[in-house]
This record gives structure tokens, sequence and C-alpha cells, in this order.
């Protein structure tokens, strides 16, 4: 399985959702604002990010910019964890370098299935 | 009524006056009368008085001549001879006094004749007497031709006497009496008349004495301070308002400098004053009134004052004052105020709840589901099945609870306008595909089926997606939550009405249905078909009022049909091609289209700021996107790359400083300006964070608009030269929008004076104008070196010849006739003119000027 790196301020939804995710038998890193997530990113070099838009210090919104701005971390692949289920933010997060999004509350089941899409698509790329 | 009064008054006056009139005339006439009659009754007197003299002389005549023919003795003549000589004056009297009079006059000759006869016979009797003898005499005598004569003249006489007795008689009956009569009348009525008059005045002057007195009274008694001041400032007169306003003594008050008395009041008025009492009342125009807030102990007292010019006396002049007391309105209005500031920021309270309730609820929420669905693999994992019914309860529950909060999200950002269509090409087949699979988990619980039908639909639709989406599934959702073991079927149809093409989404079922009185009531908020269908079938009430919401949104229509027990027919028809409503000036959302390069975006989380700094850009001709957060503004920047950003420091989500600071690390958005907009005074640490600009909040438009022309880098400077103000301003406005600095000048000599200042980078120029035409300017320009190699373009209205043309072709950039192209096409393809000529100076060739205009072609 893979190493993720979840950047989530939320001390509950990182807690059960690296939990669910460990279960799975995935590798979880933990970042709790946008800037060390975009350190964390950069020091450990995870398969995928999962990266919550509402953060402090450092937006995810910036720090999707700035992982995709790098040279070195350029080629992870980011989903974005909304808390707006709006319409529009599927884009905003896309136009921000994500290359996925997924809106809370989280869809697990869905989630899993998009993380597998994207690591399938970074192998096969 | 007034004016009905007053000329009753004029008709009344020139009444009596003509009335008085008259009868003066008529007592003049009546004098007259009276005076002749009078004169005449004396003549006739004086012929009755001489007619009886004449008599009596004829007698002493008749006398004389008996005696001395008695007697013989001479000295018995002289009564003859007097009487003879009395007798021709009188006769000669009568005879004029009768002239006057021809009814008396006829009388008077019979007589002389009968004196005459009278007379000569007492001639002849004396003649006989001396000549003859006595006894001839006597004899003459005793014929009585003498009596007989004299008798004639007696009666003659007499007749003349009646006669003018009753001259006298008929003068009195006729003339004297009514002359008399009317004399009194006349005199009678024109005493009536002055009577009336002087009672008349009499009463107008009571009237207006009372009239004036009772305005005195209104005025001392009217809430309202009523002054009277001489042009050296004393007050000549004050009423007890005026006084209690001004907190001065009524009586100390008359006669003193209304300085020193009111210093508060008269420091505050003392300019009105002087142009009031410098003022003539014939050409005033009334001033506003004058607001002052006057200290009265620990409360404030409001007033306004009202000067005009008064005329006190002859040549003297002064000033009214009218304060009113406004004191108790104005506490109204600080208290409406005070509301509405309270209720705005109720209302921006209400929104910034709205806003964080959307992350504030969902991320708990978002634990539970997290948890439970964790809790239930775990308790799987253990073998304590029989725990997980309940564990799958509380997530199903959790997701409830969150598609209500959306719902009252969504619905409460419909109404706040909040909400923006997203637009897109939309396969509708593979839509239909998604909602079948989303609607399969809605018919499981009742034993519903679910049928689409989408043979008569269209193929592709250009709308909001994920809204028509919620818009089926809530109707979907409504239809199978009241309907047990029947059909939901959505029909998808395209229909045309008029111009409007648009797609037709029918979902009915074979519920229970509705009474009219149940669909009445279907949209509202909170409201259900009825109270007991809540208790029964649960949910907010929200759903079709959202449904509704979002189809109003769509600019579609929604429509129900319905009957109890058999089912509910949901119609929703929606534009197959969505197109967003051009409300670009009051539009607080930004649509996302390319065209918005090159904008100022305006960031403020204050709705009706953002609204007033737009309409005020909007009108400079910029082109403005909004955004009411750091991160909407963050967002915006990246994906439009603005002309330069005006941004607010206290912003939700992610306050100004730190959106200055990630515009600043991203090279994308590095180069942007940034014009702070700030409360406090921050201007260096603005400028140390990289802004390039500083403002005050409030702004102020002038230096606003300064601000921002000094941060947005211009395409160049260029001259517009038309004397048609119209098509100038549509073109100056097109240009500055465009980043150019424009020069506007109306004619061909107002252009070329201002290029001894200015060398613009471009001339746009009309041919036809006053003063000096294109066609001398544009000679006057070539012939200048300095000005040689300035782009001329010409914008003509009426059709040149070709003559024209070849002549202006050799001096000019390009030859537009007005309405061949759009202006913004124009506009747009400018730079390429001035571009044109630096790639040609960069070339470093010395071209004569003929050269350089043909390179310009």
């Amino acid at each position: 399985m893979a190493r993720l790196l979840l950047v989530e301020d939320s001390e509950q939804i990182w807690d059960f959702l690296s939990r669910r995710l460990q279960r799975r038998g995935h590798e979880v890193l933990l970042a709790h604002d946008g800037e060390s997530g975009v350190n964390s990113a950069r020091a450990s070099q995870p398969e995928l990010v999962l990266l919550d838009m509402n953060l402090p210090v450092m937006d995810g919104w910036t720090a999707a910019r700035a992982i995709k701005a790098d040279q070195q971390t350029r080629g992870i692949p980011i989903i974005a964890l909304t808390a707006h289920a709006m319409a529009g933010d599927r884009e905003k997060t896309l136009q921000a370098g994500c290359d996925d999004y997924h809106p809370k509350p989280i869809d697990f089941a869905r989630l899993l299935e998009q993380i597998d899409t994207l690591l399938a698509r970074k192998t096969a790329g | 009524m007034r004016l009905g009064r007053q000329s009753n008054g004029n008709v009344l006056r020139y009444g009596v006056i003509s009335v008085l009139a008259v009868a003066v005339l008529a007592m003049l006439a009546s004098a007259v009368v009276l005076v002749a009659a009078f004169r005449d009754i004396n003549t006739a007197n004086a012929v009755i008085t001489n007619t009886e003299r004449v008599l009596s002389s004829v007698k002493d005549v008749e006398t004389g001549y008996r005696g001395f023919v008695i007697v013989g003795r001479e000295s018995y003549l002289e009564p003859y001879n007097e009487g003879l000589a009395e007798l021709q004056g009188e006769l000669a009297a009568l005879e004029a006094q009768a002239a006057a009079r021809p009814r008396l006059a006829e009388f008077v000759s019979p007589l002389r004749q009968a004196i005459d006869n009278k007379l000569a016979f007492g001639a002849d009797v004396i003649e006989k007497y001396r000549t003859v003898s006595p006894a001839v005499a006597a004899q003459l005598f005793q014929t009585g031709e003498g009596r007989r004569r004299m008798d004639v003249v007696r009666k003659l006489s007499g007749s003349l006497s009646s006669q003018a007795a009753a001259e006298i008689e008929r003068d009195h009956r006729n003339r004297i009496i009514p002359a008399a009569i009317g004399l009194a009348l006349s005199l009678l009525t024109a005493i009536g008349c002055a009577l009336f008059a002087l009672r008349s005045a009499n009463r107008m002057r009571q009237a207006a004495m009372r009239a004036s007195q009772l305005m005195a009274d209104v005025v001392g008694r009217a809430p309202v301070g009523v002054a009277i001041l001489d042009r050296d400032g004393r007050l000549v007169q004050a009423n007890p308002s005026f006084c209690e306003i001004a907190k001065i003594e009524p009586v100390a008050g008359q006669g003193g400098r209304f300085a020193d008395l009111a210093p508060d009041m008269h420091q505050a008025l003392a300019r009105p004053i002087q142009v009031a009492v410098a003022g003539f009342r014939s050409t005033w125009k009334s001033q506003p009134s004058t607001p002052l807030e006057l200290r009265r102990g620990d409360r404030s007292l409001h007033v306004t004052a009202t000067l005009f010019p008064l005329e006190l006396g002859d040549a003297e002049r002064g000033a009214g004052i009218v304060i009113n007391d406004i004191t108790r309105q104005r506490i109204w209005e600080m208290e409406l105020e005070e509301a509405r500031d309270e209720a705005d920021a109720a209302n921006r309270a209400k929104s910034a709840f709205i806003a964080n309730m959307s992350h504030e609820l969902r991320t708990p929420l978002t634990a539970v589901l997290g948890y439970s669905e964790l809790l239930e693999e775990e308790i799987l994992d253990l073998g304590h099945d029989s725990l997980v019914g309940d564990l799958k309860k509380i997530s199903m529950n959790a997701r409830h609870l969150l598609s209500l909060i959306n719902d009252v999200l969504d619905l409460s950002k419909i109404e706040a306008q909040k909400m923006d269509v997203n637009a897109i090409d939309i396969d509708v087949e593979k839509m239909l595909t998604e909602i079948d699979a989303a609607a399969g988990g809605l018919m499981d619980s009742k034993g519903n089926t679910f049928v689409v039908d989408s043979a008569e639909g269209p193929q592709t639709m250009f709308t909001d997606d994920l809204k028509l989406k919620q818009i089926m599934l809530n109707l979907i959702g409504n239809a199978a939550k009241f309907t047990e073991n029947g059909t939901i079927t959505l029909k998808v149809e395209r229909a045309l009405h008029g111009k409007r093409d648009v797609a037709r989404f029918t979902v009915s079922d074979t519920g229970i249905g509705m009474t009219q009185e149940q669909i009445a009531r279907l949209f509202e908020r909170f409201r259900q078909a009825d109270e007991t269908t809540t208790r029964k079938y649960g949910g907010t009430g929200l759903g079709l009022a959202l449904t509704r919401g979002l189809t109003i949104l769509l600019h579609g229509t929604i429509d129900v049909r319905s009957e109890v027990g058999k089912g509910t027919v949901f119609t929703v028809e929606v534009p197959v091609q969505h197109v967003e409503r051009e409300m670009p000036t009051l539009e607080t959302g930004t649509p996302a289209s390319a065209d918005q390069r090159g904008a100022i975006l305006v960031v403020d989380d204050d709705a009706s700021i953002r609204d007033v700094v737009e309409r005020i850009l909007v009108r400079e001709g910029f082109k403005v996107i909004t955004a009411k957060d750091g991160k909407e503004a963050l967002d915006m920047a990246r994906r439009f790359k603005p002309a330069a950003i005006l941004l607010d420091v206290m912003l939700p989500v992610l306050d100004g400083w730190n959106v200055l600071r990630a515009l600043r690390s991203d090279p994308e958005t590095a180069d942007i300006p940034v014009i702070m907009q700030t409360l406090l005074d921050e201007e260096r640490f603005a400028y140390a964070h990289g802004a390039n600009g500083y403002l005050h909040k409030p702004v102020q438009r002038g230096k606003l608009i300064d601000t921002l022309l000094g941060a947005t880098k211009s395409s160049g400077q260029v001259m517009v030269v038309d004397d048609d103000c119209a098509a100038r301003e549509r073109l100056v406005r097109l240009l500055r929008r465009d980043d150019w600095t424009v020069i506007e000048k109306a004619n061909g000599r107002e252009a070329l004076e201002s290029l001894a200042a200015i060398k613009p980078d471009l001339i746009l120029v009309d041919l036809v104008m006053p003063e000096m035409d294109g066609h001398s300017f544009i000679h006057h320009v070539r012939q200048n070196a300095e000005w040689v190699r300035i782009p001329i373009i010409v914008l003509t209205a009426e059709d040149i010849d070709s003559v024209d043309i070849r002549q202006l072709e050799a001096f000019t950039a390009d030859i537009v006739q007005k309405g061949s192209m759009p202006l913004t096409e124009l506009v747009a393809n400018l730079r390429q003119y001035t571009h044109d000529i630096e790639d040609d100076t960069a070339a470093g060739g010395q071209v004569s000027p003929q050269a350089a205009v043909m390179m310009e072609k």
C-alpha cells in the first residue's frame, strides 16, 4: 500500500481518517497546517497528499499551489478535501493544482477509489 | 375666498364713488336751475313794479294836462312834463326787462302803443287850448276820448302785470319746486354716500388692526422662534419662542446686541445675518437654512435658522430670523441611524454566521460519520455483529442531518444571492444515468419503481449540472417519500416557448397526492403540505423551497399538479442554453469568463463598499471584478491576472496581509500591483509587505482613481480629436478601459495647441470639425519635425472620395470609416500602431517624415 500525507487541522478528522486508512494498509503521515504540509511533502515525499482546504498558517489553496510549484513535489497527486459541497469548488481546487476533489463529509469508499485511481495513474504515468 | 371678498369691496367702493359723483352733478344742475328761475322771477317782479310806475306816470301826465285846461295856468303843466320825462325812462326799462321773457314782451308793445295814443291825446288838448281856444279844448274833453284811451292803457298794463304774475306762479310750480326737491335729494344722497364711505373705511381700519393683532398673537404663541434684527445686529423684537431658544430675557432682549445676548447662536449665524442684512427684499432668493447645535445644560438643542432681509423703516434695513427647533426630529433620525447600523451589523453577523455554519457544522458531522463508520469496521472485525445495525443508524441519521443542514445553507445562500451558476456543457443522457443511479437508493425502502423517459429530450444542455441534478433528486426524493409500491417517472422533453428553448423535466408519482390548499402552500419555507405530514414523513419542509430557488437560479420555472389519492406531477422547465443575465455593475460575484483579464480586482467583505467602489471604477472606464474574502481574492487573482488589486485588510477567511504575502510569493501573481486599504495607519507596513499603493478608508473617489492610474501600467498616451462629444466619450471610455491615457480635444486648433506640451503616442482625429478641420490639423502636425512620427488615425463619418483618401493616406497611419468596424476592435488594434513605430525606432534608421508615414502604413 501507499505512503499518504494527510494535511488536516481538525484532530478528530485526522484521527479517524488516518486510522481508517491505516486499517486499509496505508501508511499515513500527518501535518496540521498548510505550511508544515508543504514542508512535509518536500521532506518525506509521500505518494499522495490528502489536503484539507481550510487550514491555519497557510490555507489549502496556497499549499496546493506551493506543492505544484516545487520541482521536488510537483509529481505528487493531491486530493482536495473541502467542507463546501458547493458548485464551483471542484473547478477552483483543480485550478489550484489539485488532481482530484472530495467534498466532506467523507464518503470513505469513494475516497479509497479516488486514491487508488490516482496512484494507479501515477504508476502508469 | 379672500380674493372674492376683496373684489366685492372694490365693487362697493366704485359704486359709492359713482353714486356720489352723480349726486354732486345733480346738486349742481338743481342749483343752476334754481338760480335761473329766481332770476326770471325777479325780472317778472320788476316788470310788475315798472308797469305800476308807468301807469302812475301816465296818470300824472293826465292829471297835468287836465289841470292846465281847467285852470289855464302854465304851472299846472309841471307834473305833465315831469311825468312825460319819467315815462320815457320807465318804458325803456320795461321793454328791456320784458325782452328776456318773450311771453311778457308781446304785451309791452301794445301797451306802449296805447300810452303813446294817450299822450298824443294829451298833447292835442294842450295844443287846441293854446292855438284855438279853451273851449275847443274843453269840447275835446267832453268827447270822452281821453278817458277811453286811458282805459286801454289801464287794461293793457293790468294784463301785463297779471301775465307777469302768472309767469312767476308758473316758475314756482315748474322750476323752483322740482329743482329744490332735486337739490334736497341729491344733497341727501351725497351725505349718505359720505357717511357710508366713512363707516366702511372705519370698518376696514378695524379689520386691519384685528388681523395684525391676530398675526402678532400667532407669532407670539408659535412654537417657532421669530426675531427682527437691525443692521447693527441689535435685536429689535423677538417672540417668546425665540427668547426661549436663544436663552434671553424677553424684556432685556429688546434693543440689545444679538452677539452679546446669544453669542453661541450669533457665532454660527454671523455670516447668514450679514448676507440677509445686505440683501434686498425684492431680489432676495431664499437661502438654505443653517443647522445649529446649541448646548443647553447637559442636552443639545438642534435648530435650523432661516434668515431674510427686512425693511424696518425708511431706508432702514434689517433681517428677520426664523428658528425651528428640530431636536426631536434629530433624535428620531439618530435613533433611526442607530437602528439601521444595528440592523446592518446584525445582517452582516448573519451573513458571517451562515458562511461559518458550513464549516462549523460539517466538521463535527464529518467526525460523527467517520467514527461511526470506523467503529462499524472495527466491530465487524471483533465479531460483535449485533451492534453494527445500531452504528448504521447513527451514521444514517448523521447523513440525514447533514442533508438538512445543506438545504438550509443552500436556501439562505440563494436568498442572499450568493449562489453562483456555473454553467457547463452537459451530456443529458449521462446526467440522467447519474440521476438514475442516485435515485435507485431512494426507491428501495418503499418498494417503488423508477422509470426514466428521455426519448424526446435534448441531447446536450449548457447549464449548471449540479443544481439541475439537485433539483431532480429533490423532486424524485419527494415523490418517493409520498409513494408506496408505486411508480415514479422522470420524463425529459424539449419545448419551445416563443424564442425560449427549454428542457422540460416532469417527475410524476402514483402517491398520496395533495389538495389545492396544500399545493398553495407547497413552496413556502418550512411548510409541508400539512403539519401531520411532518410527523408521518419527516423532513424540514425546505426541500421544495430550495428546489424552486434553484430552478429560478437557472432561469427556469416549476409547476405542480396533483390529485388526492392519484399522485403528483412536478414540471420543471430550464433553458437549454443558460445565459447570464447582464448586471455587470451590481453583481457581486464575478462570472468566470476569459475577458476579465486586465480588470481591477476589488476585494472587500462589505458588499456595499464593493458596490460603491465598483460603480466609481466602472464609471471611469475600468473593468471590475470583485471578491468578498481573501481566499476568493487569491483565487481570482490567479485566475484572471487583474491589472491591479484593491485589497482590504480586514477580510474573513484570509486577511489582506496574508493575501498580499501569498500574491507576492506566487510568481504568477507577484507582479500584479496591489493597493492596500485600511482603517488604521499601516502605510509603512503595507509597503514593507510589497504593496504598490496605500489608501485610507473611507475611500475618496479622486484619490482612489489617481492611485489606481498610478499603479496600473498604461498602454500609452492617445489624443482623441473630435467635436462630437458623445462619439468622443464612447471612444475615450473604451480607450481608458484598455489602459490608454487619453487626452481629449474638441477641434484641430485645441489639439495643435496642446501638442506643444504633450507628445502622445497616437492621435485619433475626426475630419469635419469647427475651428480647424482634420485635414489642416494633419497638415500642421506633419510639418513639425517633432511630431512627424506620431501615428495618426483618421476617423471619419462621411464617405470620402478616392483623391482625398490618397492624399490622407500619405500622411496617416490608417483611415477608419466610423461604424465600419466596432470601436472595441479599433481600440484593441491600436497598440499595433505604436508598436510599429517602436520597432521602427529600434531599427535605428533616421527616416524622412514621408518615409516614416509610409512605414506606419
